[in-house]
C-alpha cells in the first residue's frame, strides 16, 4: 500500500514536472490549482489499470505495454474532454504528454527492477 | 539468536531444539521451518502414490487446472491445487514467481532480466522459469527470512 501511495505520487509529480514544461514552452504564466487535483486523481486510475492489466500476465512484452499505454491515453482524452484540457493542449500534445510520462515512470520502474534483481542475486549467493 | 551444532554419531536421524525465553515470532519461524524439512507432498506418476520431500522439489506449476510437481529427475501431478501448495509451503522457503509456477528458493541460482524487459530465474540445475516482476518483493521476503534463520 505505502509503494502504492508512494509511486502514485511519484507519476503525479513526474505529470506536473511535464506539464509545466510544457506551459513554459506555450509561455503559460500559472497552473491552475485544481490541474494538480485532476492529475492526481487520473494518475490513480492509469495507475490502477496498469496494475491490473500485469495481473493479467500477458506473454509478449509488447503487447502488454501497448495495452497499457493505449489504456492510459484513452483515460486521459476522457478525462481532458471532461476537464476542459483541450482548451489548453491539443489532443497530440496530450497523447504525446502521456507517452512522454509513462516511459519515464516505466524506465524508473526498470531501475528498481534492476536494483531489486540484484538484491536478490546478492541474497542468493550470500546463502552459497 | 545463536546457534550450536553439535556431531553425535549415534543419533539415527538429526534432532532439533530450540530452547527460548518466550515464544517469539522469530522462534516460531525456526519451527516452522524445522516442521518443514520433513514434509512430503503426496503425488502420482504413471498412475502410481509417491510421497514427494518437498526439499527435492524444484518448482510447481499450474497448467490446464492440474498440479504438476518438478524435482530433478521427475515430474509428478498433484491433486492439490496452487493455492493451497503455496499456502501450505510458504514457511518453507517456496515463493510464487508468477500466476502458474511456484519455486523453491532452495534450488535457485538466481534471477536474470531479459532485453525484452521479462524475468527468469535459473534453477540450480539450469531450467529457467519466467518470473513476473510484481513477485520479486516476495521472492526478496522469503530470500531474507531463510537468511536470517
Amino acid at each position: 500500500m505505502k509503494k502504492t501511495i508512494i509511486n502514485i505520487f511519484a507519476m503525479t509529480g513526474i505529470t506536473l514536472v511535464a506539464l509545466s514544461t510544457i506551459a513554459l514552452l506555450y509561455k503559460a504564466t500559472f497552473l491552475c490549482l485544481e490541474t494538480v487535483f485532476q492529475a492526481l486523481g487520473v494518475n490513480i486510475l492509469i495507475y490502477a489499470g496498469i496494475k491490473l492489466i500485469s495481473r493479467i500476465e500477458i506473454s509478449l512484452t509488447l503487447v502488454e505495454t501497448g495495452i497499457k499505454f493505449v489504456y492510459a491515453v484513452i483515460l486521459v482524452l476522457i478525462f481532458g474532454n471532461l476537464f476542459s484540457w483541450y482548451n489548453s493542449l491539443s489532443i497530440p500534445v496530450l497523447i504525446a504528454f502521456t507517452f512522454f510520462v509513462l516511459i519515464v515512470c516505466e524506465l524508473l520502474d526498470m531501475l528498481s527492477i534492476k536494483t531489486k534483481v540484484k538484491e536478490i542475486n546478492d541474497l542468493i549467493r550470500n546463502d552459497f | 539468536m545463536r546457534l550450536i551444532m553439535k556431531e553425535n554419531p549415534n543419533k539415527q536421524e538429526p534432532e532439533v531444539t530450540i530452547e527460548y525465553k518466550e515464544l517469539s515470532a522469530n522462534v516460531k519461524r525456526v519451527s516452522n521451518y524445522v516442521r518443514s524439512v520433513d514434509k512430503v507432498i503426496s503425488c502420482k506418476k504413471e498412475n502410481e502414490e509417491y510421497s514427494v520431500p518437498i526439499n527435492e522439489i524444484y518448482y510447481m506449476e499450474s497448467v490446464d487446472k492440474k498440479g504438476f510437481i518438478y524435482t530433478g529427475t521427475d515430474v509428478y501431478q498433484t491433486s492439490h491445487r496452487l493455492l493451497e501448495l503455496e499456502k501450505m509451503l510458504s514457511g518453507a522457503g517456496f515463493v510464487r514467481v508468477s500466476r502458474s509456477v511456484i519455486i523453491n528458493v532452495d534450488k535457485l541460482k538466481g534471477i536474470k532480466n531479459l532485453p525484452n524487459s521479462k524475468l527468469e530465474a535459473i534453477l540450480i540445475n539450469d531450467e529457467r522459469i519466467c518470473v513476473n516482476r510484481n513477485y520479486l518483493n516476495d521472492i526478496r521476503d522469503v530470500l531474507l527470512r531463510r537468511n536470517s534463520l
